[in-house]
């Protein structure tokens, strides 16, 4: 394989790669008390942004099994991560031509409703899924902190992005 | 060549979206086929389950340092701050402890005299294998934690997990070089305890807060706040008088502990390598059966 081959190749690489990278921040312990408690959903950041600018450079199994392993990795029930980030990204696809060349308070009024609905339904899904009333504040306050850290992790994205620029 | 490269490309648009479309939905349909799977407590996917743990450890053990080592530092920064504070505190605490020391010798003392007069069953050996916490689940469903030790360095699944501190939960998944541990906080964490000043049995149960609620209690009025919490050793997975907690919240039926373990910042933990006795085959075949007998009905 040509060098200019293989760069191309690991361009395409990169959003996948980002979002494993997020996967791995959100299990690595930070000896920070709070972050015991709730942490942000990194992964669903980068599955919504990817969706919106490289929908094709994330297909669909690559966000399942960037699921699974979180999925995995957090003890969690096997399926739950994968399928909410599926979610997430056929909501976002869908809407892509809605938030493409908006300002960018509307790609993050729109992160914050993703995060949300995925919050809910994750929670109705660990409700089921442990036939149990899961505290559902958690999941609430995940919401949260994944919406406030979003411009920070669009900042980081977009550089990334550029990368990505020549890759097919 | 050109001219049907044109109309594969007009045609792949539109194959295109009807593979996506379908690779989607393929793969929801695979999520929920997991789940019910992971529900199910299918074996194959649980053997899959911890490789991949086995896997990912070794990457998360090299890539938690850098931020343990931070974390050490802004520790022994922290700590010259205060320092002759601490030497302060620590000295009046020596000068006590130095008391119980005494206190503790007599009573041990006593104790084995007692015993040997009882001829009461000896405790069970513990041993215990310590690792590094090198993952965290961080995630609103459930509480674990991921560590450098597995089957290898002799960590079984159902193995107590203690710190300095207390009780911090136990192992739930064993792999061969790494392991999962299930919090107190956990959902599904339940821990038989004894309130240490009323002897009272009680469950422990994790509701993913910081808190733990205690329940099945015969006389929830005779708690006071600030009573400790220990385990009772009761269905032999956790060995008795490990410190949990103590009382923090009395609400009428409700009493919430808070554990003595700082969840969040755990590095380095204890796995309790605990032989239930009971499971041990009997290795005196000499011994009278009425003396068993009456031993365990005594027991």
């Amino acid at each position: 394989m040509k060098p200019a081959r293989l760069l191309r190749v690991l361009r395409t690489l990169l959003p996948g790669l980002v979002t494993l990278l997020a996967v791995l921040i959100t299990v690595l312990p930070l000896g920070v008390s709070f972050a015991a408690v709730v942490t942000p959903f990194l992964s669903l950041m980068a599955v919504y942004y990817w969706s919106i600018y490289r929908p094709d450079l994330l297909p669909p199994a690559a966000v399942f099994a960037i699921g699974v392993l979180q999925d995995i990795l957090t003890g969690g029930p096997v399926g739950l991560l994968a399928l909410v980030l599926l979610l997430v990204q056929a909501l976002a696809v869908s809407q892509r031509r809605i938030l493409l060349g908006q300002a960018f308070s509307v790609e993050w009024a729109g992160l914050l409703l993703v995060a949300a609905g995925a919050g809910l339904v994750s929670w109705l899904l660990a409700c089921v899924y442990f036939l149990a009333l899961v505290p559902p504040l958690p999941f609430v306050v995940q919401a949260l902190i994944t919406a406030a850290l979003y411009p920070l992790g669009s900042w980081l994205f977009t550089r990334v992005a550029r990368l990505t620029a020549g890759a097919a | 060549m050109n001219s049907s490269g044109g109309k594969v490309g007009r045609l792949a648009a539109p194959l295109r979206i009807l593979f996506n479309r379908f690779a989607f939905l393929l793969m929801v349909g695979a999520s929920v086929a997991l789940l019910g799977l992971s529900r199910a407590g299918y074996k194959p996917l649980e053997s899959a389950r911890v490789l991949v743990l086995d896997y990912a450890a070794p990457v998360l053990d090299v890539a938690s340092r850098p931020i343990a080592a931070a974390n050490a530092l802004f520790a022994e920064i922290g700590s010259l701050i205060t320092i002759y504070a601490d030497n302060e505190r620590l000295i009046l605490e020596n000068e006590r402890l130095r008391a119980w020391q005494a206190q503790a010798r007599q009573l041990a003392q006593e104790n084995a005299a007692f015993r040997g007069l009882l001829r009461a069953q000896p405790e069970p050996g513990m041993t215990f294998v310590s690792a590094r916490v090198v993952g965290d689940s961080g995630g609103p469903f459930v509480r674990t934690l991921m560590l450098n030790a597995g089957g290898q360095d002799g960590v079984r699944k159902g193995e107590a997990v203690v710190n300095g501190d207390g009780l911090v939960g136990r192992v739930v998944e064993a792999g061969r070089r790494s392991s999962r541990v299930l919090l107190l906080t956990d959902l599904n964490s339940r821990v038989p305890v004894v309130l240490e000043q009323s002897r009272m049995r009680a469950v422990l149960a994790g509701d993913n807060s910081d808190a733990l609620g205690l329940s099945f209690l015969a006389s929830p009025e005779q708690i006071q706040i600030g009573d400790r919490v220990m385990t009772s050793g009761h269905g032999g997975i956790f060995p008795a008088g490990i410190p949990v907690g103590a009382v923090s919240e009395i609400d009428g039926e409700t009493v919430r502990v808070a554990p003595l373990v700082e969840f969040g910042k755990l590095e380095f933990v204890r796995v309790l390598r605990f032989e239930f006795p009971a499971l041990e085959p009997v290795l005196e075949p000499d011994l009278p059966a009425a003396v068993g007998a009456a031993g365990a009905a005594g027991g």
